[in-house]
């Protein structure tokens, strides 16, 4: 059940002008096309753990990957996205369709390389906890 | 003429908490494990990632649950966030979210 969290994330990325003035449109679900152009963001639930009160759902707590990656041989770029992502998304605001935020705020890093062949990829951002009632 | 000596045992006392909690804690940990290698694909031979997610000691009453060892399955991180490659298939976020009820019910059962 994260389709209404996924289009709120995507509208809160793609309405940020500090985001796209870095990767344009370029911010995929999951997985980026297979010719997708470098750099871009790429983001996912990680976990979705709902809690219940008197049989109904009284919140849900969504972690959320958001990260940047790009092909290059410094990470600065990558992490100027992170940045970017990270002050639209920190403690912001969103619209959820039929949900209230309660919070969004960051749990943690995403930091790694990708070596693939004689290329080395660069993989920013972080994980942000979305609490929805 | 007067003295004022203050003795803080705050301290001690959360050392003495560390302590007492250590083993919930641990406990806590073997069981995010458990649900995260239930989580995960085998992984390729021999060293396969879902044998390789273990709990280590870092402190009192701290433990990491981690996937993979440098020279056997690296990748874990790489199946957890996704490559360029591959979409993400969290294992560990997820056994984490999952267990925190459950983890602070341990560690208030241990300091009752």
């Amino acid at each position: 059940m994260s389709l209404a969290s996924r289009q709120g994330l995507y509208s809160k990325l793609t309405g940020t002008s500090a985001i796209t003035a870095l990767v344009s449109t370029r911010i995929y679900h999951g997985q980026a096309p297979p010719d997708a152009t470098f750099p871009y963001i790429i983001f996912h639930k990680q976990a979705g753990v709902p809690t219940y009160a008197l049989r109904s759902e009284a919140f849900k707590a969504e972690t959320w990957m958001v990260k940047a990656v790009d092909r290059n041989s410094t990470s600065n770029t990558s992490e100027a996205i992170a940045e970017a992502v990270d002050a639209a998304l920190n403690e912001a605001t969103i619209t959820v369709s039929g949900k209230t935020v309660a919070d969004l705020i960051r749990t943690g890093d995403v930091d790694y390389l990708e070596n693939s062949g004689d290329q080395t990829y660069r993989h920013n951002g972080g994980l942000y906890r979305l609490t929805l009632t | 003429m007067s003295a004022r000596v203050t003795y803080n045992r705050l301290p001690e006392i959360a050392a003495e908490i560390a302590l007492k909690v250590d083993p919930a804690v641990k406990a806590a940990a073997a069981k995010i494990a458990e649900d995260a290698a239930s989580k995960v694909a085998l992984g390729p031979a021999p060293e396969h990632l879902r044998d390789e997610i273990h709990v280590e000691r870092r402190g009192k009453a701290k433990y990491a649950v981690v996937a993979g060892e440098a020279s056997g399955a690296f990748y874990g991180h790489m199946v957890e966030h996704g490559t360029t490659h591959s979409a993400p298939h969290p294992f560990l976020v997820p056994a984490l979210a999952e267990n925190v009820v459950e983890t602070v019910r341990l560690v208030e059962e241990a300091i009752k």
